[in-house]
């Protein structure tokens, strides 16, 4: 192509050519770089639009043809704001299906608040037992009839308790007067006479236990003696 | 087993010989356990035997310790 030129020209000519041709192919990869950029907002207008509502679909794909000028990016932007702007009805409408729920659970509650309110009408009747009817119109049956209970139970287990001790005391009272009938014999009785291993008779009188037979449910042996 | 050492010389004891069968002297018996009903009794001075055989039989019979 250059046979014909000079030496030096050819030089010249040779890197003016490269040098277009990396001008060229900068070119080319910088235009490369730019279009992948724009494909990272698209998912995120994507992903609002199934989150909430139609309107921000309509508007993302605008943001896919976004890339190659500036507006374009800041309707992006502005779906996005309105992504959030309708994303919040949904959680309002999940909030409105939570109180449902609350308002399902209340009731379980409203039970204990009211059995809590019973027992607490139970203190308050056992002490001012006849004004309650009158302020417990509603719920009055219930405390009445716990309260009856209460009463009741109450008497009824301070005289068993008395009772019984009434009756342990009597039988220990009774036990003493019975063995002393048992005593009554028709001959004289007394505590048998306890003597030391190592005990010597005397030899001038007889030592004699006394006039009384001891009875210990034990057999006897008598010995009968005399000094003369 | 009840040991009872009767003196005929006091009136209380002679009375309570008397009543069970033992007035004389010397005079040996045995009782039933809480009773004065006599057993067996002897009379005059006894062997070692003897006494030791009475023991022993009302204890078979009535028990005791």
């Amino acid at each position: 192509m250059f046979a014909g030129w000079p030496r030096r020209i050819r030089a010249w000519s040779a890197i003016a050519a490269l040098g277009l041709a990396a001008a060229v192919l900068a070119a080319c990869t910088g235009d490369d770089e730019e279009p992948a950029e724009p494909p990272e907002p698209p998912p995120v207008a994507t992903a609002a639009a199934t989150a909430t509502a139609p309107p921000a679909a309509t508007q993302s794909p605008a943001a896919t043809q976004a890339p190659r000028t500036t507006p374009p990016a800041t309707a992006t932007t502005t779906a996005t704001a309105t992504a959030t702007a309708t994303a919040p009805p949904t959680p309002t409408a999940t909030a409105t299906q939570a109180p449902t729920i609350r308002v399902t659970a209340t009731p379980a509650p409203t039970p204990a608040s009211t059995s809590a309110a019973t027992a607490t009408a139970t203190a308050v009747a056992t002490q001012t037992a006849t004004p309650s009817p009158t302020a417990t119109a509603t719920s009055g049956p219930e405390p009445t009839a716990t309260a009856t209970a209460t009463a009741t139970a109450t008497p009824t287990a301070t005289p068993t308790a008395t009772a019984t001790a009434t009756a342990t005391a009597t039988a220990t009272a009774t036990a003493t007067p019975e063995s002393a009938p048992e005593t009554s014999y028709d001959f004289p009785t007394g505590p048998p006479v306890t003597v030391a291993a190592n005990y010597v008779p005397p030899t001038t009188h007889i030592d004699s236990t006394g006039a009384w037979l001891p009875v210990n449910g034990k057999p006897t042996f008598v010995v009968v003696g005399a000094q003369y | 087993m009840n040991f009872v050492v009767l003196d005929l010389e006091k009136s209380d004891e002679q009375k309570l010989a008397r009543s069970l069968g033992l007035g004389g002297h010397p005079n040996f018996g045995t009782l039933k356990p809480n009773s004065d009903e006599r057993v067996e009794g002897y009379f005059t001075a006894p062997t070692e035997a003897v006494l030791r055989g009475m023991i022993e039989r009302v204890l078979d019979q009535h028990g005791g310790g």
